[in-house]
């Protein structure tokens, strides 16, 4: 009987995953693991402090009114992280990749006691806590699905709370959080 | 009674179905409840389609801001982002529950679709635009300038449609409360009714009870007003018959024929069975009224036994009785009544079942008093007198006057808490066996040192001391009196008091005489005797 079930439980599982239409959209060669942030790289900080005269990608205005700006090769040099969540925006659970809200804070020298100012190209600007980005691992998403974000889509960097893992993040409420075409960081 | 429990249930069945449905109504309202809170906890979508609105007026600004000022490359790339930021803004209108929910709006004028399909016809000249093709910017502001209002009416539609949803979601929340305090009133209602046909039902029911009751008490008071009725018949015939018995004992003394003799000495018998069957009618009554009172005294098992054997029954055949050697002699438990159960089932075995052989040994277990009546049957057919045993008899429908003895014998020996087992002659003898709770009894024993002048006071004073626990001293016996009973004779009486106390210095004196109160004495009884205050004060004595 109890050799019978555990036939049957990877093909419940199967079942169960291949019905979901949402997570049956990831790839097979996905990066993420539902449920879990995986670490992509650990990141290297001498290429992020290191001069680059590239395009500069993002703007962050942080502590003692320092401004760090950084090229997409230093975005990319900083730990990178791939969270599978959804939005109402994109259809189903997709695999966002890039760093953590948290590391970028660091960058700037935010506490959690602090709040910064996400703005995107058109001048749009929220303000969101530190302290959210420091106990979910927010993500500062530089690609989908293994693609690069364009102006055109949500690009360069789309900003992403992870609602499926965090049932109390469903609302919309933490939605305007999740700006897209970010490319400046403000410490207020 | 039966039309209101059909009324019970029809009433139960109702609220039973009114409580589903409104279970299922509760259900399909509470239902809606959640999707409209989904719906209310939805993106907003209005602001979309503004954006969209406003980033196509921020393209067409910076290509006018182009033609007007001829900006070179800085404006160029400017007119290529707002390109950029408005393509981004058509692409929400295409994926996730957004694109989803704002499509919706557009499915007649395609508004949108008609813009990203402009967008791409422009979009190499927009890429390739030269500052100073004043030509080409105003083609392209032309091809996008009709979007503008058309833009602002659907963004107008979209801000009315979610305004719409949400009225729509209020109302539905509002009904789906006023559902719920529907649904709290008929719950509520339902419960009341519910309560009520239990109230209605306890009382009912009480009513039965009490009517069931009156029954029982009425079938009580009968049952004891013909117990009653029976004992009060049975006791005034039994007066009557004794005069009978005695006129034929004195007609008996006086001379006559013998033939005479034997029809007085049969009608005697009779008399004294007609006796037998009336006092058995009495403790019929009585064990049918649980009016049978059972003693808990002392008693010689073998005076029992002698009482046994000299007990009156109608066959000619003395009971054979005997007692094993050993068995102690002074129970505890009531004489009266375990005679007459062995003589009812010996009787009725003797008399009525004709059985042989009949012998009744009694012994002692330490608790039971343990009567085996052994006896044979040779009369061809297997007789098993289960009526000794079991209840069946006791049916009133069915009663023969043979097991009147047996029944009474039963009901006493459930009475003292005893049991009756009986296995049938299977050729070897077949055998009794009754079982009745009696203690062996410690009795202490008194010593009495008799001395009387009269042969008369002294045969009296036997009499009243004849008692197992009373010892007769003699001079032979060697042992310390308990008591002295001596009869009074004034100085003579003193001599001999003062050398019996020497000899008994512990034992009480008692003056049997005719005098006022004797110093001498330690108590004084007055003669002619009386017997049950002479015993009286020697038990006292034996108690003390």
């Amino acid at each position: 009987m109890f050799n019978s079930l555990k036939l049957l439980g990877p093909v419940c599982l199967a079942i169960s995953v291949s019905s979901n239409p949402a997570f049956a959209e990831l790839s097979a060669d996905t990066k993420c693991v539902l449920g879990e942030t995986v670490m992509l790289s650990a990141g290297d900080y001498q290429v992020v402090i290191a001069p680059d005269d590239g395009e500069v990608m993002l703007t962050m205005n942080g502590i003692d009114s320092t401004v760090v700006t950084l090229t997409e090769a230093q975005f990319a040099a900083l730990p990178q992280y791939a969270v599978a969540t959804e939005n109402e925006h994109l259809d189903g659970i997709n695999c966002y990749e890039g760093p953590l809200g948290r590391d970028i804070m660091t960058v700037i020298g935010a506490k959690s006691e602090d709040t910064v100012n996400l703005t995107a190209i058109n001048d749009y600007w929220v303000e969101m806590p530190v302290a959210l980005m420091l106990e979910y691992d927010v993500i500062f998403a530089r690609s989908v699905n293994g693609e690069a974000l364009s102006v055109r889509d949500k690009g360069p960097i789309w900003v992403m709370v992870p609602q499926t893992d965090n049932a109390e993040l469903r609302d919309p409420f933490y939605s305007t959080y999740m700006v897209w075409q970010l490319n400046r960081v403000d410490l207020n | 009674m039966y039309s209101a429990r059909r009324v019970t249930f029809a009433i139960g069945s109702l609220i039973f179905v009114v409580l589903i449905g409104l279970v299922f109504y509760g259900y399909q309202s509470f239902q809606r409840d959640v999707e409209a809170l989904q719906i209310a906890g939805q993106e907003d979508i209005s602001w979309p389609t503004g954006q969209l609105e406003l980033e196509l007026m921020r393209f067409r600004a910076e290509l006018h801001a182009m033609e007007a000022h001829d900006g070179g490359a800085a404006s160029n790339a400017s007119v290529n982002q707002r390109f950029d930021i408005m393509w981004s803004r058509v692409i929400v209108f295409q994926r996730g529950r957004v694109g989803e929910r704002l499509s919706s709006y557009d499915l007649q004028t395609e508004i949108v679709a008609r813009l990203f399909a402009t967008m791409q016809a422009y979009e190499t000249r927009v890429l390739t635009l030269q500052p100073g093709d004043r030509d080409t910017i105003s083609d392209i502001d032309a091809a996008f300038k009709p979007f503008s209002e058309e833009l602002r009416e659907f963004s107008r539609r979209v801000a009315q449609g979610e305004q719409q949803i949400s009225i729509d979601i209020r109302t539905q929340l509002r009904s789906g409360a006023q559902r719920t305090l529907i649904i709290l009133g008929v719950a509520t209602l339902m419960l009341v009714i519910a309560l009520l046909v239990i109230l209605r039902d306890a009382r009912l029911s009480r009513r039965l009870a009490d009517h069931n009751q009156r029954l029982a008490e009425e079938a009580t008071r009968a049952s004891l007003a013909k117990s009653q009725f029976l004992t009060m018949m049975s006791h005034e015939l039994r007066t009557p018959m004794n005069g009978v018995i005695g006129l034929l004992a004195l007609a008996r003394q006086s001379s006559m024929s013998a033939a005479l003799n034997r029809m007085l000495s049969q009608a005697e018998r009779s008399a004294n069975l007609m006796i037998g069957l009336l006092t058995d009618i009495l403790d019929f009554s009585a064990l049918q009224s649980n009016n049978m009172p059972v003693q808990h005294k002392t008693f010689s098992l073998r005076e029992l036994a002698d009482n046994l054997r000299k007990y009156d029954h109608r066959v000619d055949q003395p009971m054979q009785v005997d007692v094993e050697a050993d068995t102690p002699d002074i129970l505890l438990g009531d004489e009266k009544r375990l005679t007459e159960i062995y003589a009812h089932i010996m009787g009725y075995m003797l008399e009525t079942a004709g059985v042989e052989g009949v012998v009744l040994r009694l012994s002692h277990n330490g608790e039971m008093l343990c009567a085996a009546i052994h006896y044979h049957y040779t009369k061809g057919d297997i007789w098993y007198p289960a009526m000794l045993a079991d209840n069946l008899q006791q049916d009133d429908d069915n009663f023969a006057t043979g097991v009147v003895g047996p029944t009474i014998a039963r009901g006493l020996c459930d009475l003292m808490k005893g049991n009756i087992n009986v296995s049938p002659d299977l050729g070897e003898g077949g055998l009794v066996s009754i079982e009745i709770p009696a203690a062996v009894a410690s009795i202490p024993q008194i010593n009495v040192w008799l001395e009387t002048q009269s042969v008369v006071t002294r045969k009296l004073c036997e009499v009243a001391l004849r008692d197992s626990r009373i010892v007769l001293m003699t001079a032979e016996s060697g042992q310390q009196a308990d008591v002295i009973l001596l009869e009074d004779q004034g100085q003579v009486s003193d001599a001999r008091l003062r050398a019996l106390r020497e000899s008994f210095p512990s034992a009480r004196a008692i003056g049997l005489g005719t005098s006022a109160e004797r110093l001498p004495f330690d108590q004084y009884l007055d003669l002619p005797i009386d017997i049950a205050v002479l015993r009286a004060t020697i038990i006292d004595r034996l108690a003390s």
